[in-house]
């Protein structure tokens, strides 16, 4: 490697926050040359700036390294952004996803239920993993079993498994669509009999008329596919990473145990503490210069949110976990972006969150790692895989 | 005739209502990053609908329309 960082590199990914820091006060705009010439922003002044100006740090190359074209939402910028916008703003208004918390506590406690009498076992693939997936499932009219089969993985963004100089994005999931493609058929045959139609995001998507235009198949794919993956393993990630701070900072899940009122709080200050995404790519549109680097037309640039959620320019010890910590000051994290791109899914994250760590701390009493958790391999994302623990099982179980 | 109000402690400070909305609002970023709302009293119903849209879509769910003083 040459450059100031290695963000493959195993040594970066299992300790990200004292590289953060390292970078912040000694390279602001950090190079790397794996496996080509890219750079990452810190500071959390700068994670602000390049996500402010997006007519000149774009998204229209996409969020990833891979430079790509075309996409939805999160891979384009205005205009079209404002379309894909209004497309989907019904489906997925803050009201209409906070609406389904009764739905998805019940989802929740019956999940539990499952599982509560075995006393142990991974709490990533027993419970954070379905939760989200499940309510995605519900808000994009996928069968919740088949959801659970295809479970999407975010490697998509930078995937770790692609030799370097290769780098692109995952293989096309053909299962997935195949069975898309099959929902969206029935979904037009349906709107051209006139059967009464689902309120579901594909609806919205198959019936979608703006400025005169409808969307093609291929579009109403890629809408479905990326909010697909975005609804589900993020959150995933944050459910996980909540659950584990707790169990390492005893005091701190103790706190939350007497109030739940902190619970917001403490969504909060997962989200600031441990940022799913570790960050998203922008790219500049014209030749440009940054801390005194002269950055030509089309390069990659990481906004390491991350990073700005730990910056000690910005926050007071950064670099402890409070679930005290006022909603006030810890609202102020990077880790659903800001502006334009803002997180659409945000509101729905953090009530899936507070409503599953409610549960966890009612329901499994005593709860404890039982092992050491293994972390995600994408490099993306910030989380655990595993969490191995054990818990109090109701007496006359199992 | 109703006026846009922004509760402060909601706001998340995503930017979303100056985006979707421009016309009525914009992100104070010389102050602490807060949004501004650019219109008083607003009567035109084109108007309304727009504030409504922001309302809507607010992530915070911190914008309402509040009538009289």
């Amino acid at each position: 490697m040459a450059g100031d960082f290695d963000f493959f590199a195993e040594d970066f990914q299992s300790d990200v926050q004292s590289h953060f820091r390292r970078m912040q006060r000694e390279c602001p705009l950090a190079h790397t040359d794996v496996p080509f010439d890219w750079y990452a922003v810190t500071r959390e002044a700068d994670v602000a700036e390049l996500l402010r100006d997006w007519p000149l740090w774009t998204s229209n190359s996409g969020p990833g390294l891979a430079h790509q074209g075309g996409g939805v939402l999160v891979s384009v910028d205005p205009p079209e952004h404002l379309f894909d916008r209004r497309l989907i703003n019904k489906a997925f208004s803050p009201a209409q996803l906070l609406a389904m918390e009764p739905r998805i506590t019940a989802m929740i406690d019956e999940l539990i239920d499952g599982f509560v009498a075995r006393g142990e076992g991974d709490l990533m693939a027993l419970f954070a993993v379905p939760v989200p997936l499940i309510v995605i499932a519900w808000l994009l009219g996928i069968d919740v079993e088949l959801a659970t089969k295809l479970r999407p993985r975010a490697d998509m963004v930078i995937h770790p498994a692609t030799p370097p100089g290769k780098l692109d994005m995952a293989p096309p999931v053909t299962e997935q669509t195949i069975y898309f493609q099959q929902l969206i058929d029935e979904r037009r045959k349906m709107v051209a009999n006139g059967t009464p139609l689902p309120n579901n995001v594909l609806t919205s998507l198959v019936t979608a008329e703006l400025d005169g235009r409808t969307l093609t198949d291929d579009e109403v794919m890629g809408f479905m596919g990326f909010l697909f993956i975005a609804g589900s393993q993020t959150t995933t990630q944050l459910i996980g990473n909540l659950i584990y701070r707790l169990l390492e900072h005893p005091d701190q899940m103790a706190k939350l145990k007497a109030n739940d009122a902190l619970l917001p709080n403490a969504v909060e200050e997962s989200l600031r503490y441990d940022a799913p995404v570790n960050g998203l790519f922008r790219t500049n549109t014209r030749d440009t210069e940054l801390h005194g680097r002269k950055l030509p037309k089309d390069t990659k640039v990481l906004c390491m949110f991350g990073a700005a959620n730990h910056d000690p320019e910005f926050w007071d010890h950064p670099e402890r976990f409070d679930v005290e910590r006022p909603f006030q000051s810890t609202k102020r994290h990077y880790s659903f972006g800001k502006g334009i791109h803002y997180c659409m899914g945000a509101p729905l994250a953090r009530m899936e969150a507070r409503v599953a760590v409610k549960a966890v701390l009612d329901r499994l009493p005593n709860l404890r790692l039982t092992g050491e958790p293994k972390e995600i391999s994408a490099h993306v994302l910030h989380g655990v895989d595993t969490l191995p623990v054990a818990w109090d099982a109701p007496a006359g179980g199992a | 005739m109703p006026r846009i109000v922004i509760d402060r402690e909601l706001c998340l400070r995503s930017g979303q209502c100056a985006y979707l909305q421009p016309e009525l609002f914009e992100m104070d970023l010389e102050g602490d990053g807060d949004p501004i709302v650019l219109v008083g009293d607003i009567g035109d119903p084109k108007l309304i609908a727009k504030a409504e849209d922001a309302i809507t879509m607010c992530p915070g769910q911190a914008i309402r329309l509040q009538n009289g003083r």
